[in-house]
């Protein structure tokens, strides 16, 4: 106990949280190009174009039904046999947000389906556009009910992001895994890795609770607020 | 009939042992020959020339399990298992009795030794680092090599000479794959330049693809420079494969030391390497 505490976490902790850094840039990179991308795909797929409709439901399916894994690989390996050769760090970012993007995309399908169709019906018919709608009525509503889901994605994709080492970009478990392979002392390492998990991923999950009674209106706040803290 | 000999051999000195000490002490040896079959952590299998699976017998091949068998017949246990397991998890499972002894390409290394709190056997494999270019690369010889990205494996020795190789300026910069075949890929791709692998796994690969190539000598291993000293002081050559077993096992170590020692005098190892086509000069000196 005594080495772990004041000898091994002075030692390599250092090294493990210039990973971390690594790690959170990807998260939250991937989180905005992902919530984008999941925004843009909810959107196309409510919208009355066929082909649309159909091209965004099969990057969904797709991206949800094949591992992660695999996704970065082929971003990394495969593309630059079409001539896109992409940086390690850019083809991670580029495939956590896809496949962050397709998940979230429908969560915001259905955050934007439960507004009761009354609201919009109520904004034609005092002259709005429909782009009005969605951005004055529906949009800031649909937000409010996805940000919890939205923010169990993102504690997901924080560690979602270790995946990425697969193509040689070192964040906070490769690190980890350098530290094993020069001392062997795996649990030790592990603990540690997980410890920086625990916390990134802990600081999220306060955040998105703030962000959440941030989005509420104040006569919905007091007894949502302490519910969503007592979890 | 030689193996009933050495049975014979064998059951008299531990006879003679039980005779003069009065009991038989009942360590990692005793405990792995009661149980009839000794279990290795494999945390690289399909790395050939080292271990893989027969697609059509499912037998495992290459020369570790073949090193493996011939040891524990030697040591006295009839049988003979991997269990196949990430990596990073071959010592902690070591540790916690998952499995006796750790035959999976580990190099010994005085940091690994020291920090890991397991013991390693004398060497059974050497190996040597070369730089490897596609044919038709430009990149002629180590000075080439100035501006331009090397690839290895992470967490292996390979890794280790590549980041020495960046830090002494030779190359430019290293990238780092998880696994053997993606430095590969990445060098096929033209993502990287060069890639570091030691001699085995190179001619296994070149002798597949027929694409690969070496640039320069071989690049033998160098401790980092804050373990130089304590290497210096180590009895084998680094950049030795050796078996990791537990600390208290020195009984089992002890057992192994010696069959490793029989398979060099008379010729054992050698036959398995060269089978293999693994057999190189490199393989002549193991203990300094």
């Amino acid at each position: 106990m005594y080495d772990f505490f004041f000898v091994l976490i002075p030692r390599h902790m250092p090294f493990l949280l210039e990973g971390a850094l690594v790690t959170v840039q990807l998260a939250l990179l991937s989180i905005v190009f992902g919530i984008a991308i999941g925004l843009a795909t909810a959107l196309g797929r409510l919208s009355s174009i066929r082909p649309l409709r159909w091209l965004l439901g099969a990057y969904v399916e797709i991206w949800r039904d094949v591992p992660l894994i695999v996704q970065l690989l082929v971003i990394y390996f495969t593309l630059p046999e079409i001539g896109l050769s992409l940086p390690a760090f850019t083809a991670g970012v580029l495939g956590l947000s896809l496949n962050v993007g397709a998940y979230l995309s429908e969560v915001f399908r259905a955050a934007i389906l439960s507004i009761d169709p009354g609201q919009r019906d109520g904004g034609l018919s005092i002259g709005m556009s429909r782009f009005l709608i969605y951005r004055r009525v529906i949009l800031p509503q649909a937000f409010r009910i996805a940000v919890p889901t939205v923010g169990g994605y993102f504690i997901g994709l924080l560690k979602d992001t270790s995946l990425v080492s697969y193509i040689s970009v070192s964040e906070l478990l490769r690190n980890g895994v350098i530290v094993i392979s020069n001392t062997f002392q795996s649990m030790e390492v592990y603990l540690m890795v997980a410890m920086i998990y625990f916390a990134l991923s802990f600081i999220a999950s306060r955040l998105v609770v703030r962000l959440e009674a941030f989005l509420t209106p104040a006569y919905l706040r007091a007894g949502h607020v302490e519910a969503a803290e007592r979890t | 009939m030689k193996n009933l000999r050495r049975g014979i051999a064998g059951a008299t000195a531990v006879f003679m042992l039980a005779a003069t000490t009065g009991y038989s002490y009942a360590g990692c040896l005793d405990d792995v020959r009661n149980k009839g079959v000794i279990v290795s952590a494999n945390g690289q299998m399909g790395t050939k020339p080292f271990v893989w699976k027969n697609d059509q017998s499912g037998e495992y091949e290459g020369f570790e399990p073949e090193l493996f068998a011939e040891i524990a017949e030697r040591i006295g246990v009839p049988k003979w298992d991997y269990v196949i397991t990430e990596w990073t998890t071959m010592i902690p499972g070591l540790k916690a009795d998952r499995w006796e002894i750790i035959l999976s390409g580990m190099a010994s290394t005085q940091e690994r030794i020291q920090n890991a709190g397991i013991i390693f056997s004398r060497p059974y494999f050497m190996m040597i680092d070369h730089v490897i270019v596609l044919k038709d690369s430009p990149i002629q010889s180590i000075d080439d090599l100035k501006d331009k990205t090397i690839s290895s494996t992470l967490g292996t020795m390979d890794s280790l000479t590549a980041h020495r190789l960046v830090a002494e300026g030779i190359a430019a910069k290293v990238q780092d794959f998880n696994t053997f075949g993606e430095p590969f890929v990445a060098l096929r791709n033209k993502q990287v330049d060069a890639i570091i692998f030691d001699q085995s796994t190179f001619a296994a690969e070149a002798e597949r693809s027929g694409d690969l190539r070496i640039v320069g000598d071989p690049i033998p291993y160098q401790p980092k420079p804050e373990w130089k000293e304590a290497e210096d002081a180590a009895p084998y050559v680094l950049g030795g494969l050796a078996i990791g077993m537990k600390l208290e096992c020195t009984d089992l170590a002890e057992a192994v030391n010696t069959a490793l020692v029989d398979m060099e005098t008379d010729g054992t190892r050698q036959r398995i390497l060269e089978k293999y086509k693994a057999w190189g000069p490199e393989q002549a000196k193991l203990m300094k």
